[in-house]
């Protein structure tokens, strides 16, 4: 039997599966899905934000048991909890049913068969056998899982029983053993399972162990961790994949085909995890079939573009890519005991699924849709080039510019306050612009890279000490990009942005140096008055007007750091991922400035009087702030450019204009006279 | 257009730095080292007829680059002394020094800002191509299988273009015709490459310049040319494993040095190095003869001869 049809989705696994549903809905109704339902194994897998989102809204809703937080142990380094940072977990076997389930509801054509063999036919088409079936195709999307071809490690997983763990997953990554750059790394995790009662435990790796190995490596390193370990009992068989890390966006189409997750070799290279990338990448190519359905050339080119944007960072086909690895793991654990700012936000954007962008906020800026469409492709074309500017030469650095955010055009970043200063004067901003938004929001990540507690000193010895080294490298090679990015595309601003450098480190030296003590605010102030006053100045607004930008910058630059301090004394998750003792460690705190004649440290602030008379202390400041950072605005002339503006304002004070409720939180906190941090 | 004159300058923007930030870059400007790069500068610049306060200016700009990086590096790689007094990062702590470092960085985008739109990106994309060069120097470290070509990668990078930019700058100044420029800093790039490798051959003999702990780099795995070139021909893994151990010392740096020479490595490198110098002479073929390519030539066969 011949079928002629629009697209041919091969395998029906989380990739295929969504492809195929993703099409239906964009009204490529001649689609195909071919592949077997395999007789998954029970074992639990772990499901990130994106991969949870993209599935429900799929319509696809397994049975899940909700996780609220990661806790790393990286090295010899104790538990680093990560809130927020993954869905849920869910049996691997109710994922394939509720795909099925999923897929049967929606009405997609669906062979049970293998393809065995798709080769191009005359005249272009895809010409491809599934058991007794030929179709005739012209776009193909291969989702079959991992080639046992290209093999380069493992992945594996078996369930337990006989111990409860509470709500969260422990993801081990263990300590180089050598100094050889050759090793690789092996990570394990352990994930509480659906059943009460039951759990996961996996590992993953590069090199030629083998499942056995690696889960006993696992289970010995993880028992450390966690004594109930060692009541455990297998209750399941042995799972155990191809992990194929060779993706590469250029490589994702071959001969016409799309390849989508493991097939195309979209993993996490430290944890394994691949159903995030799975579900994404289905969904990335159905779009790109769908937009061009009558062009499968096009299809493909739309496709790459897509991946590249969305994979970015782990993915790079650098001729360095071993030492990258290496780099990334060593940093990675050393940097396990840092609350650096730039630290915490490399645990979560390397090593979580959906990664995570490194300048932003959970809040969104409440912008209307006006806004929004002038503001949107200026940031589109920001990230183009902020990611290309380093993703070739420090790929794990370009996952912390993005990764597979959704909203981004709603996020919390220094490119707005300059595009709103920029449009201030009337003149809608020229696109050309987005290359210096993107040189200031390097440098800025570049600064933060500065900023924070030291690392303690390693013991003597003959290594690296990688967490200093990869303070100061990773700073260097950001504002290097950053300057270089602003010589290129704005030779005039090449002055003012080498100034704002200086005034940088001028502000922080003279805020960390005994004695002296400046004001924990004038980093961050710094930090925002640039990109204001800047915009302001390329934009042609009045000195007036400019003057008012600087202002409105520096007092966001107060209430970011004064929100922050409120989030931190909150026990909630701050902007720059640290807590209140790094915080205050990390002289980056403005409560001793706020509170004086106290010695505000850690211990201090245990005090419930001393607590409450800080969150008072930092919501007045904050909310003052806001204040003179709202009446600036009042010289900014554009009506657009002042709701953007506001929009940014709002945003960063978020945590601070609720009134109620970090009172309320913080008596909370205080009274029940638990730890802060 | 004399050193003389270019330290003075550096004394004057050093002084005009922020105050915890200031003593770190004073006490360094103040052991002013060769200058080699502020020299290379203005022997590109005396190739034609320059305004000598706009070459001196820029000469103290590659000079600020350069001790942005020594700032870093000492950082990096835990050195305790530098230029024969302690390491910024020993006095005032990590911290302060990589401040520090950060603020002469930026000192030189100003400066190099004030001084024209062509200096200014010159100097951008060498300051980008220095710090990449140095996170590739740092992530192979301990790579005993590193192969030599990435190694020069490297080395183009961390030094190559620096001494680049120094000719790029000078050759500009001195206004000759672009071709002669292409052809000067051709010429910068390949002795940066050359002076590397050679100060590589330093390291291994035993009685170099006490400015720097012996073996330091060793001991970080960062192995130079020489050692890279024996891992190549020590069919045994010997030196491997000792470059490998953990209780690495200066007894093991002895047993390295004798290694490294034994199996071909300082020789080798020496060859190398010499090769780089005379693609960096060849590359002056463009530049009319004269006094000032001589100077050119002479201060390459200096370098080569003295390295460090």
């Amino acid at each position: 039997m011949t079928r002629e049809v629009d697209v041919l989705v091969v395998g029906a696994g989380p990739a295929g599966t969504v492809a195929a549903l993703e099409l239906l809905r964009q009204g490529v109704s001649r689609t195909l899905l071919a592949g077997p339902d395999r007789a998954e194994a029970g074992y639990d897998v772990i499901v990130g934000d994106a991969a949870h989102r993209a599935l429900g809204a799929a319509g696809v809703e397994p049975p899940m048991r909700p996780v609220d937080a990661v806790e790393l142990r990286l090295g010899g380094h104790g538990p680093h909890v990560l809130p927020d940072a993954v869905a849920a977990v869910c049996d691997r076997r109710e994922i394939g049913l509720a795909l099925t389930e999923a897929a049967r509801r929606a009405g997609v054509e669906r062979v049970p068969d293998i393809v065995t063999e798709i080769v191009r036919a005359e005249d272009g088409r895809h010409r491809a056998v599934a058991g007794g079936t030929i179709v005739l195709a012209r776009h193909v999307i291969v989702a079959g899982g991992a080639p046992a071809s290209r093999a380069e490690g493992t992945v594996c997983a078996q369930r337990l029983a006989g111990l409860d763990l509470d709500s969260r997953i422990t993801l081990f990554l263990p300590e180089p053993r050598t100094i050889d750059p050759a090793e690789r790394a092996v990570c394990g995790w352990l994930a509480p399972g659906t059943e009460p009662g039951t759990a996961t435990i996996g590992a993953a790796g590069f090199g030629r162990d083998g499942a056995d190995r690696l889960l006993a490596t696992a289970g010995a390193t993880l028992a450390a961790a966690v004594p109930a370990l060692a009541a455990a009992r297998p209750a399941g068989p042995r799972i155990s994949g191809v992990m194929n890390g060779s993706f590469a966006p250029d490589r994702a189409v071959t001969d016409g085909r799309l390849l989508a997750g493991d097939a195309a070799g979209l993993v996490n290279p430290f944890t394994g995890e691949g159903l995030s990338y799975a579900v994404q990448s289905g969904l990335l190519a159905a779009g790109a079939v769908a937009g061009h359905l009558d062009d499968p050339a096009a299809a493909g080119r739309s496709y790459k573009r897509k991946l590249k944007r969305t994979f970015v960072g782990y993915f790079e086909t650098a001729r360095h890519a071993s030492h990258r690895y290496h780099l990334a793991w060593r940093v990675l654990v050393s940097t396990a005991g840092s609350d650096r700012p730039v630290f915490a936000k490399v645990r979560r954007a390397v090593l979580l699924p959906e990664g995570f962008s490194g300048l932003t906020a959970a809040e969104r800026m409440p912008l209307g849709a006006a806004e929004l469409a002038v503001l949107a492709p200026f940031l589109f074309a920001s990230d183009e080039v902020a990611v290309s500017t380093v993703r070739e030469d420090w790929p794990f650095i370009a996952r912390l510019l993005i990764a597979g955010e959704s909203d981004p055009q709603r996020r919390l970043r220094p490119a707005v306050p300059f595009f709103g200063a920029l449009m201030a004067a009337g003149e809608p901003p020229d696109i050309a612009r987005s290359t210096l938004a993107a040189a200031i929001e390097l440098a800025t990540l570049g600064a933060l890279t500065f900023l924070g507690p030291m690392p303690a000193r390693p013991e003597p010895g003959r290594a690296v000490d990688w967490s200093l080294a990869s303070s100061v490298l990773g700073g260097d090679f950001l504002l290097g990009r950053a300057t270089r990015l602003v010589a290129d595309a704005a030779p005039e601003a090449s002055w003012s942005f080498a100034d704002w450098l200086a005034e940088l480190s001028g502000r922080r030296s003279a805020r960390i140096h005994p004695g002296h003590e400046a004001p924990a605010a004038a980093v961050f102030a710094a930090l925002l008055e640039f990109p204001a006053r800047l915009g302001g100045q390329l934009g042609g607004a009045s000195p007036v007007t400019v003057e008012a930008l600087r202002t409105y910058g520096e007092q966001c630059g107060h209430v970011f750091l004064h929100a922050e301090d409120l989030l931190a004394l909150q026990r909630r998750r701050t902007r720059l991922d640290i807590d209140l003792r790094s915080m205050l460690d990390g002289r980056l705190s403005a409560i001793p400035d706020l509170i004086p004649g106290s010695s505000t440290g850690l211990g201090t602030l245990l005090s419930p009087t001393v607590r409450i008379a800080a969150v008072e202390a930092v919501t007045t400041a904050g909310q003052e702030a806001y204040r003179a950072a709202s009446a600036a605005l009042d010289a900014v002339p554009d009506a657009t450019a002042t709701r953007i503006l506001q929009g940014f304002l709002d945003a960063i004070a978020e945590p601070l204009l609720s009134t109620d409720r970090p009172f309320k939180r913080a008596l909370e906190v205080a009274r029940s006279g638990r730890m802060p941090v | 257009m004399t050193t003389e004159e270019v330290a003075a300058r550096l004394t004057v923007l050093a002084a005009a730095l922020p105050r915890p930030l200031r003593e770190p870059v004073r006490s360094l400007v103040a052991r002013p080292g060769k200058l080699l790069r502020p020299r290379l500068l203005l022997a590109c610049a005396r190739l034609g007829a320059p305004e000598p306060s706009r070459v001196v200016r820029l000469a103290a700009v590659v000079e600020l680059l350069h001790l942005a990086s020594l700032l870093h590096d000492d950082v990096v790689d835990k050195a305790g002394t530098r230029r024969g007094g302690p390491a910024a990062h020993a006095v005032v702590g990590a911290e302060q020094a990589m401040l520090a470092g950060l603020a002469v960085f930026a000192l030189a985008g100003t400066e190099a800002a004030d001084l024209g739109a062509g200096a200014s990106t010159a100097v951008a994309r060498a300051a980008a191509a220095v710090s990449y060069g140095e996170m590739l120097d740092v992530e192979r470290a301990f790579d005993t299988m590193l192969p030599i070509e990435d190694y020069v990668e490297l080395v183009e990078r961390k030094t190559g273009d620096l001494f680049r930019l120094c000719c790029r700058l000078g050759a500009t100044e001195a206004g000759i015709p672009p071709q002669q420029v292409r052809a000067v800093i051709r010429f910068g790039s390949a002795l940066g490459v050359a002076f590397q490798i050679l100060d590589d051959c330093l390291e291994m003999e035993s009685d170099h310049d006490p400015g720097k702990p012996t073996g330091s780099d060793h001991g970080l795995g960062l192995f130079g040319a020489p050692t890279l070139l024996a891992l190549r021909a020590d069919e045994s893994g010997g030196l491997a494993r000792l470059l490998l151990a953990p209780d690495f010392g200066p007894d093991a740096m002895a047993a390295v040095r004798g290694r490294v020479a034994g199996l071909g490595g300082v020789a080798a490198a020496r060859g190398l190095s010499r090769d780089w110098r005379a693609r960096a002479v060849a590359a002056l073929g463009d530049v009319p003869d004269g006094p000032a390519r001589s100077e050119l030539v002479r201060f390459a066969d200096g370098l080569v001869a003295g390295a460090r």
